[in-house]
């Protein structure tokens, strides 16, 4: 059992130069689609907002579920376990000297350049947030009284939306940062 | 030229030829916006020339700036890259730097082509929405193309601190 084990992992091993750029096209790409995903989920929760609330709390926590599912068949086939993926696009290659050094050069500057792209794609982002921040506190207390009323859980369905563009200003931050703790996590699974 | 010169090359060339496009479609769209407004009251239109004329004439020195690096291609390859002399392209520590370089040329042409799209939303909002004040989604446009066009700048430049950093990092992370 251990053997073969063994064996798979040396199978779906990734040491060629193309090999390591496809791994690090898949990660990327995951993580597009994922944002992709978790913008339609923010989408929806904002459509969804003038329905009542047990219809809306309702609608929400089934959408979450699907969308979580989702996003977690995404991470797991792109980003995870993407070996047998690029074993099946790619055949065995030479391999290349030092590839995990190659490895995380390559996914760095990948995610260096998506980050760069969300930021000039979203950039509105920026003072969407700051605004946000600014009405957090209303926002806060609006939340608690219409929880604690029964009532509909937002006026409007904007702190839907701009959570979501919170969430993606310390994405595009993270990213154009060059990603350290994830390159770093990658780089400690590479053929592990 | 070598590897990576090339590699340049061939990518200013595809992305700069693509929004070059981007930014004829833009020009057809604030054609769209303006003509049927301009048949209506064409006196009326007398009034916002002035801010129209502006925002045209930044979109030509839009069009200029790739029009530019689409023509000193060769020239910035040669920049982005290093100097001719380098044969070695395998040298890791020669490649970093490069393609940093090349990821923030192409996102800085990916800015200065997103700024364009502003314009015509721009236009757009002074023609129909005829205000003595700026509202929040005319003051969310004009922030989002001050922010596009300064980063677009610094890193069409080849972002020299922002490259710095990030190499000493990833040379960083592979020694540990």
């Amino acid at each position: 059992m251990e053997q073969n084990k063994q064996t798979l992992k040396e199978r779906f091993a990734v040491v060629g130069q193309n090999q390591i750029i496809a791994k690090t096209l898949l990660i990327i790409l995951g993580i597009s689609f994922s944002l992709t995903v978790l913008a339609q989920c923010f989408i929806l929760n904002n459509l969804i907002w003038e329905l009542d609330f047990l219809t809306e709390f309702i609608i929400s926590i089934t959408t979450v579920v699907i969308f979580i599912a989702v996003l977690a068949a995404i991470i797991k086939f792109f980003i995870i376990n993407n070996n047998w993926l690029i074993a099946k696009i790619l055949p065995n290659e030479e391999p290349v000297e030092n590839p995990k050094a190659w490895f995380t050069s390559s996914l760095r500057i990948g995610l260096v350049l998506l980050g760069l792209i969300l930021f000039a794609k979203s950039q509105k982002i920026i003072f969407l947030s700051a605004n946000f921040l600014i009405d957090l506190p209303k926002a806060s207390r609006e939340l608690i009284t219409n929880i604690v009323q029964g009532n509909r859980v937002f006026e409007n369905g904007f702190p839907y939306l701009q959570t979501y563009h919170l969430l993606m200003l310390f994405l595009m931050i993270y990213l154009i940062a060059g990603a350290p703790k994830f390159v770093w996590w990658q780089s400690k699974r590479f053929n592990a | 030229m070598n590897k990576m010169q090339a590699l340049a090359k061939i990518l200013i060339t595809i992305i700069g030829v693509y929004w070059l496009a981007m930014v004829c479609l833009s020009i057809l769209q604030i054609m769209v916006t303006i003509l049927p407004h301009f048949c209506r009251n064409p006196h009326g239109m007398i009034d916002d020339m002035f801010g129209i004329s502006l925002l045209v004439l930044f979109m030509i020195f839009i069009i200029l700036v790739i029009a530019g690096i689409l023509k000193k291609r060769d020239k910035i390859a040669l920049k982005i890259a290093g100097s001719e002399e380098i044969k070695n392209v395998d040298a890791q520590i020669k490649w970093i730097p490069f393609a940093y370089r090349l990821v923030s040329v192409i996102g800085g042409m990916y800015c200065f082509g997103k700024s364009v799209g502003y314009i015509p939303m721009i236009i757009q909002s002074f023609i129909y929405k005829r205000q003595d004040t700026i509202n929040y989604h005319q003051m969310n446009s004009i922030i989002s193309l001050v922010i596009l066009i300064i980063a677009g700048t610094y890193l069409i430049c080849g972002a020299p601190h922002f490259v710095r950093w990030q190499t000493k990092k990833t040379i960083v992370m592979n020694e540990s």
